[in-house]
């Protein structure tokens, strides 16, 4: 499974993804149905310049090392 | 709600002649990511730290020793800390968020790892054990138990007050094992308390593991 990278992504575009997923955005955070969208295993808002996507009934989450490790655990090594 | 609409904004970037970002093209990568073709991250560092953590051969020793989902995840964020141990703010942003999610113990337990100790510890309960599940055992007990078990010595102890702390902790509680660090100049400590409590406390056995710059002592109750 090939990992893109976000970062180069203007945040247009990345809005435009976001959308395109289901996904919306308050200007600073991703947004599902109009709340904030939260990391479940962080408990933090996913912020739209700091956020991975993972398959898995598109998992928004948070851009760190203990959400990226939770999400292996629980779904294996897709990646 | 963002007041832009991304699909103008995006096509008016293609307008321009930005053209690498499409409509088309963040269409296709979403339909590939549907099909699960690609996943998106942020930057590869990140998504590194944890995955050559997962690979290593470290790893796939604790993978067998350590079954509970919490105390899995907390060693292999011991595991990514020694990975950021050069980007500072990396590092303090992972201590962070370990802290936020597990508390002060659970920091402990991913330090514990960070530390190389862990590794140590994981031998000698080999090497002490009947069974891997005696083993098991005294690893996943260990790790629910460092805050009381696992003594962090500092060059600036006292090691007669540091070893009369231990000692009653031993009494009273009579852990299997303790393990007690020591890092640099802290090591004469270590083993000043290491000797104090030996003297002070029957029935245990000291294994010692030394490495650069760090020393382990680790207390097994023997019988």
């Amino acid at each position: 499974m090939e990992l893109f990278s976000l970062q180069s992504m203007p945040r247009e575009a990345k809005l435009l993804l976001l959308k395109e997923l289901g996904y919306g955005s308050d200007g600073t955070y991703v947004t599902k149905d109009g709340h904030q969208v939260i990391d479940r295993y962080v408990d933090e808002a996913v912020r739209v310049d700091n956020m991975l996507i993972f398959p898995g009934s598109t998992l928004v989450l948070d851009n760190n090392p203990l959400s990226v490790a939770s999400y292996l655990e629980e779904h294996g090594d897709v990646f | 709600m963002s007041s832009e609409d991304p699909v103008e904004s995006v096509a008016a970037g293609a307008a321009k002649g930005t053209l690498e970002w499409t409509v088309e093209k963040i269409a296709s990568l979403a339909k590939r990511f549907i099909n699960r073709n690609l996943v998106f991250i942020e930057d590869q560092d990140t998504i590194s730290a944890v995955k050559d953590s997962r690979r290593s051969p470290e790893w796939l020793q604790y993978h067998q020793q350590v079954h509970d989902g919490k105390l899995r995840l907390l060693v292999q964020m011991g595991l990514a800390l020694r990975r950021l141990e050069s980007s500072p703010s990396r590092l303090q942003s992972l201590r962070n968020k370990i802290n936020a999610k597990y508390g002060t113990e659970g920091l402990r337990i991913a330090e514990f790892v960070q530390n190389e100790a862990l590794n140590n510890f994981v031998a000698h309960a080999i090497a002490k054990s009947t069974s891997p599940e005696d083993v098991r055992t005294a690893v996943e007990t260990l790790l629910r138990n460092v805050d009381k078990y696992v003594i962090f010595v500092k060059s600036d102890d006292d090691a007669n007050k540091k070893a009369k702390e231990i000692v009653v902790r031993l009494q009273a509680q009579l852990p299997k094992n303790v393990i007690l660090l020591g890092s640099g100049s802290a090591i004469g400590v270590a083993v000043m308390v290491t000797s104090k409590i030996l003297k002070e406390v029957s029935g245990y056995e000291v294994a010692k593991y030394e490495e650069a710059g760090k020393m382990t002592f680790i207390l097994t109750r023997s019988g």
